[in-house]
């Protein structure tokens, strides 16, 4: 016989992403260059700084349609609060596309609005959350959402077909942390 | 008595300590050990039930210490009698801080071992009678000091240096732990910057890919310490004949170091010498191209305490770094490795009293099995049977941990002592078993039934 406890009720306590702290997950996507202004803080964003975030995507459960999740691997650089780089899928290390977005403090120096607009497959996806710094590790929880894309992919971002990708209108959770 | 009642197998029970509930979880989040539970359960032992159990010191945001190790450990033996066998530590918190907290700061004034809890622990791993309980300490690379860090400047936890940059991921709960805590490096690099950072991971992949790093081992003897002659670690056992190759990457380890352990009180020597621990599984660093220590070992058996492995890091236990090995998964498979692995901690790791139980219940269920096959009277096909039944349904690190076990004193007396080899030695044990099930039969059958 296996047994198994769990003595805690554990309960998530990482901070939620406001939608106002956090920019629009809207079809309208990310507003760089509105963004760009948001450095009233202490905290120096001009540094250029390479980071590698681990994020699990979960699509928001919907009638009749399957569970998806995935793991996405986003290597970026950021600089004056614009996040540049690539995302990956990270399981089977699939290049999906370009990234570009935001990376910019909010007030009391450890926590950060973070927005990300990437392509994946036919969609164009837009990630959007809050970072908390810690001295232990740099955790994200946000929320996506998907449209479909209104020009033709460019075929010559994808290294191979993908196996699985959302489709157009799904939300779902984005969380994870820096790697 | 049965057969069935004679081979009663024990429960080895194990605790993983955490100090973040909200992050290190024994659920799915990608810090969380559900994955690794899941292939610890798939391969369990043959002659041991595993009791599994997650405990974090903090319940919640709003306590703050509550399961302290000691209060932890005396609440399982009044509920159900027994304490634990093996106490596996994934801690996340560095040190002590001004305010608990589980948000950007996390952890608090308590989050390092107190007195209370290192005298329980210390005691627990040196229990009379083989009952010491093992251990497994793990943590990660090492951060900058929290800005509301407390120096710990009272006990046996008293901090040893007065301002330091950087402290480990899991210091706080793994510095103190006796002997086990010196296993690893706590403070200064590496870190998780590019230029001191220790990258194992095998491809230009991610940690969450399916490409795991590739283990050099150290050749061990049979007390588990380095020997060019010798096999690699029975935690690296897979088949027979073969051995678990890879482990889960990650791009910044923590580091593992051998102490100096002259201190004969902290570290025992029993009348066969002094137990020294040793790093039996390498990875390779890819900045460097250098060997970095990834699993140490330490066998408390000769010195009558229990057993310890340190890791490098926790990474090779959490979901994040699972995401590429799917489970459950065929024989041979990477994944299938790393749960063989898992499952051997947790043989290799239990008290020599209940390595002793195992082997009891192997023994009598061998013993049974073996007398259906009217080979009783001769013990050398009944060695060379029961090998045959080990060898197809228990795991190569299970058989050699048993019959090391057998090699124990209460054993002794059932195994003649001219046995060339191990085959021949359980043959004799197992015929002495048989002779003892046939009496208990005919003591069980009244008079003139017959």
């Amino acid at each position: 016989m296996e047994t198994f406890e769990l003595e805690n009720n554990v309960s998530q306590t990482l901070p939620r992403a406001s939608a106002a702290a956090t920019g629009s997950v809207s079809s309208a996507g990310i507003n760089v260059d509105s963004l760009k202004a948001v450095e009233n803080h202490s905290v120096d964003t001009t540094m250029l700084e390479n980071k590698e975030w681990t994020i699990e995507i979960k699509r928001d459960s919907q009638r009749g349609k399957p569970s998806f999740e995935a793991t996405l691997v986003f290597i970026v650089t950021t600089q004056n609060g614009i996040v540049t780089g690539q995302v990956w899928e990270g399981v089977d290390s699939h290049l999906l596309s370009t990234v570009t977005g935001t990376y910019t403090p909010l007030p009391g120096g450890h926590r950060w609005s973070m927005a990300l607009e990437f392509k994946w497959g036919d969609v164009n996806v837009t990630l959007s959350g809050e970072a908390v710094e810690t001295p232990a590790t740099v955790l994200f929880t946000g929320r996506y959402s998907t449209r479909a894309l209104t020009t033709p992919k460019d075929t010559g971002e994808m290294l191979d077909p993908l196996p699985t990708a959302p489709g157009d209108g799904d939300t779902g959770t984005g969380t994870g942390q820096q790697t | 008595m049965t057969a069935q009642r004679l081979a009663q197998r024990p429960t080895i029970k194990i605790l993983l300590y955490t100090d973040d509930p909200s992050a290190i979880t024994a659920g799915k989040n990608l810090l969380g050990l559900g994955s690794m539970i899941r292939r610890l359960r798939a391969h369990a032992p043959v002659f041991a039930d595993l009791s599994i159990k997650w405990v974090s010191r903090s319940s919640d945001c709003n306590h703050h210490a509550d399961n302290k190790l000691n209060l932890v450990m005396s609440r399982e033996v009044e509920k159900t009698g027994e304490p634990f066998d093996e106490i596996w530590f994934f801690g996340l918190h560095q040190a002590n801080t001004e305010r608990f907290s589980l948000g950007a700061f996390r952890g608090g004034p308590e989050s390092e071992l107190g007195d209370d809890e290192i005298d329980a622990i210390e005691k627990w791993m040196k229990v009379e009678g083989g009952a010491g309980g093992g251990v497994l300490m793990t943590g990660d690379h090492n951060n900058p000091v929290p800005p509301n860090w407390i120096r710990n400047s009272q006990g046996r936890c008293a901090d040893p240096i007065e301002a330091p940059e950087l402290l480990g991921l899991g210091r706080a709960i793994g510095r103190c732990v006796p002997r086990a805590g010196e296993l690893r490096k706590w403070d200064g690099p590496p870190s998780a910057n590019a230029g001191d950072s220790f990258n194992t991971l095998a491809s230009d992949g991610f940690q969450t890919d399916r490409v795991p790093q590739k283990l050099i081992y150290e050749f061990v003897n049979a007390d588990g310490e380095p020997d060019l002659q010798g096999k690699p670690h029975p935690l690296f056992f897979y088949r027979p004949g073969r051995y678990i190759d890879i482990y889960p990457d990650h791009r910044h380890e923590g580091a593992l170091v051998i102490p100096d352990i002259s201190n004969t009180v902290v570290w025992p020597a029993g009348p066969n010498g002094q137990p020294k621990p040793s790093v039996v599984a390498f990875g390779t660093d890819r900045r460097a191209g250098k060997r970095i220590s990834l699993v140490t070992t330490y066998d408390g058996d000769r010195a009558g305490v229990g057993r310890i492995v340190a890791d490098s890091s926790w990474h090779h236990y959490v979901n994040i770094n699972l995401k590429g090995f799917p489970h459950p998964a065929p024989p041979n498979s990477d994944s299938d490795k790393i749960g063989q692995f898992y499952g051997n901690l947790a043989i290799w790791l239990a008290p020599l009293h209940k390595r002793c139980q195992m082997a009891q219940a192997m023994c009598w269920e061998l013993a049974d099995f073996t007398l259906l096959l009217e080979q009783q009277g001769d013990p050398s096909r009944t060695g060379e049977a029961a090998f045959s039944v080990l060898g197809r349904s228990t795991s190569p690190c299970e058989i050699h941990e048993l019959l090391r076990a057998v090699r124990q004193p209460q054993f002794a007396q059932r195994r003649a002592e001219l046995a060339n080899t191990e085959q021949q030695a359980l043959g004799l044990v197992l015929d002495s078993y048989q002779k003892a099930l046939i009496r208990a039969e005919q003591e069980s059958i009244p008079n003139g039934n017959i």
